[in-house]
């Protein structure tokens, strides 16, 4: 939705109401001096919510159940991150057993099959082909989002079965689970997983073939956790293609975060660098060599199609890495349901005491970090949350100054759709945030023709 | 594996913690102690988007939402047919949710589909606060109780109706 001001040949604003398909409020002003950009501000105005502050003095128990209630897109990124953080906290960490580790890896792999495929298929997809809303895409391609409807529910259905419910999970507990899933549920999901891991790789293939993703390359500071076994999900030391490498520990002395006037939001920097990128483009450049052996071979078939190996740096790619994610984590999940039996115990004991830990787990859009402090009794003195999209909202700007430069040229409204395109590049969470858009344009001297933009 | 197999789903959307946008959570924990017939009660809560997750199968669909209307006080109930002509147009997404996908959306998605059942009712409250945080306005919260009764009138003769021949 946009309007301009239009009456000094000068200067032109253009106002696009709040953004839709992304999640949460704000606005976008660009400023442009003789046709050019002289800044770009994301001005975030949703108001912040105070979690951490709310934690304090709370019993470490129910942090989890407080910090799933942050995102109803990725609660169990937040869990995830609360518990392992805590158990480091509580001195439990090595404690945790391998079965309550792949337990979390699954219930992971439920929420970024649902997170990704529908910010893909319902948010994403439409503007690569061409249509203003899912519900208009759905009229020509009626199979394909069918299809990806029932992998989602299949994602939902995997959270559901380990927190007890889709929405808001409550299954999960510092120290492992409350219960361990029944066998018989394990087992009525696993026809399901697989029929749908045939389906995802072949809307993988579908996207490859027919989506035409616009040249935008940029030289990211990509950063991931980076296990040495396995693609990131819990657990791994956090490293960039830069070369941070940091212990889970260290990784809030490694960057700095800023607040800026304009937003509501902190921005997160790499000390002495600057911006950076995390999410599933991060994930995969950092760790494309541990896929899951299906993800990888259509990955490679993939690659091929596009004409690009990795590392991808057109962040428009990222639509492709989310999908190759997916199909990891159909497959993980598929393997772990395959070979599942109770295990021992669902959860460690945990004794309070006084210690502080800091962990981030990979949320659908990236690192989460947490980190607390407790006190004797276990209850909580200070908590720390760097969510994904915060951590991107420089490199949000920073591509947001790219584009608008390809995009003097075009109408008010093109020219806003082509940055909420950028933006959706993302996936940004502004629910957990605390942000996002409307857009405004302000001309400033003459208008100088310039470049069409590519797409 | 989560379709619902009853005749009736009751999808109630909200944020519990912000404010008046409790309204259809509080209503679904109302509903769920009548333990009506034939009747599966969803909360989806700052989720819309899983309402196709139990979409296609049941015939009748009723929503319970928070609702703005400019000419209402806050506090009012409202109820009608989705499908009504003279139902308003769904606020802009950005006003009332911040989930990406909104309650208006999915039924759009699931009709274009043809997975959405042939009968869909609303049952909203109009509101003014959605802060986190805050309690419920006391209108809003009067009106718990007997949206919860006007839903289970409404499923008693949809069900009393459904069995006619």
């Amino acid at each position: 939705m946009s309007n301009s001001n239009n009456k000094n040949p000068d200067t032109r604003t253009i106002r696009v109401g709040a953004i839709a398909r992304v999640e949460g409020e704000g606005s976008l002003h660009l400023s442009m001096r003789q046709g050019k950009v002289e800044q770009v501000r994301l001005q975030i105005y949703e108001p912040p919510r105070f979690f951490e502050a709310l934690l304090r003095g709370r019993h470490f128990q129910e942090v989890p159940d407080i910090t799933a209630r942050i995102c109803g897109i990725c609660p169990v990124a937040y869990q995830m991150g609360s518990c392992h953080a805590l158990e480091k906290a509580l001195g439990a960490f090595d404690a945790v057993d391998p079965a309550i580790r792949t337990l979390r890896d699954l219930l992971y792999c439920g929420e970024w099959i649902e997170s990704h495929v529908m910010h893909m298929f319902m948010l994403h997809l439409p503007d690569f082909l061409g249509y203003q809303s899912m519900i208009a895409m759905a009229e020509d391609h009626g199979p394909v989002v069918r299809k990806a409807l029932r992998i989602k529910k299949a994602g939902n259905a995997i959270i559901a079965t380990l927190g007890g419910r889709s929405v808001h999970p409550v299954g999960v507990c510092v120290g492992g689970f409350y219960c361990a899933p029944d066998p018989q549920r394990i087992a009525e999901l696993l026809p399901e997983v697989r029929a749908c891991l045939d389906l995802m790789s072949e809307l993988t293939l579908f996207l490859a073939e027919q989506v035409d993703f616009p040249d935008f390359q940029r030289d990211y500071e990509f950063v991931a956790l980076c296990p040495d076994d396995a693609y990131p999900m819990n657990l791994g030391r956090i490293k960039s293609s830069k070369g941070l490498d940091v212990d889970q520990a260290d990784f809030a002395q490694a960057i700095e975060e800023r607040h800026l006037e304009h937003s509501t939001a902190l921005y997160s920097a790499i000390r002495g660098r600057g911006g950076y990128l995390v999410g599933p483009l991060a994930r995969l450049n950092l760790n494309a060599e541990k896929l899951h052996p299906q993800a990888a071979e259509l990955l490679r078939e993939v690659s091929g199609t596009i004409g690009q190996s990795l590392p991808w740096r057109n962040n428009f790619l990222s639509l492709l890495a989310r999908a190759i994610e997916v199909t990891h984590a159909l497959a993980t999940a598929a393997d772990i349901l395959e070979a599942y039996a109770p295990p021992t115990r669902s959860r460690v004991p945990i004794t309070p005491r006084a210690g502080t830990g800091g962990h981030g787990t990979e949320a659908p859009r990236g690192i989460c970090w947490h980190q607390y402090t407790t006190q004797e009794d276990g209850s909580i003195a200070h908590a720390r949350i760097i969510p994904p999209t915060s951590q991107n909202q420089l490199m949000i700007e920073q591509d947001l100054y790219e584009i608008a430069q390809r995009v003097v040229d075009l109408s008010d409204e093109q020219a806003a759709l082509q940055c909420e395109r950028v933006i959706r590049n993302y996936d940004p969470c502004i629910s957990c945030s605390v942000h996002f858009l409307k857009f405004t344009r302000t001309w400033q001297g003459p208008r100088t023709p310039q470049k069409a933009p590519s797409q | 594996m989560l379709s619902s197999a009853c005749p009736i789903l009751i999808a109630a959307c909200g944020n519990a913690m912000a404010g008046d946008d409790a309204f259809g959570p509080r209503v679904a924990e109302v509903l769920i102690r009548k333990r009506l017939p034939a009747v599966e009660i969803v909360n989806l809560g700052t989720k819309p988007g899983g309402l196709l997750d139990h979409l296609p199968g049941p015939q009748l669909l009723l929503v319970v939402d928070a609702a703005v209307q400019d000419d209402k006080p806050v506090g009012h109930l409202i109820e009608l047919d989705w499908f009504a002509p003279s139902r308003p147009p769904p606020a802009h997404e950005a006003v009332l949710s911040s989930h990406g996908v909104s309650i208006a959306d999915e039924i759009g998605l699931a009709d274009r589909l043809g997975m959405l059942p042939r009968h869909v009712h609303l049952v909203a409250c109009t509101i003014g606060s959605t802060h986190s945080g805050q309690p419920m306005h006391e209108a809003v919260q009067r009106q718990v109780p007997p949206a919860a009764r006007r839903i289970a009138a409404y499923v008693g003769h949809w069900l009393e109706k459904s069995h006619k021949p």
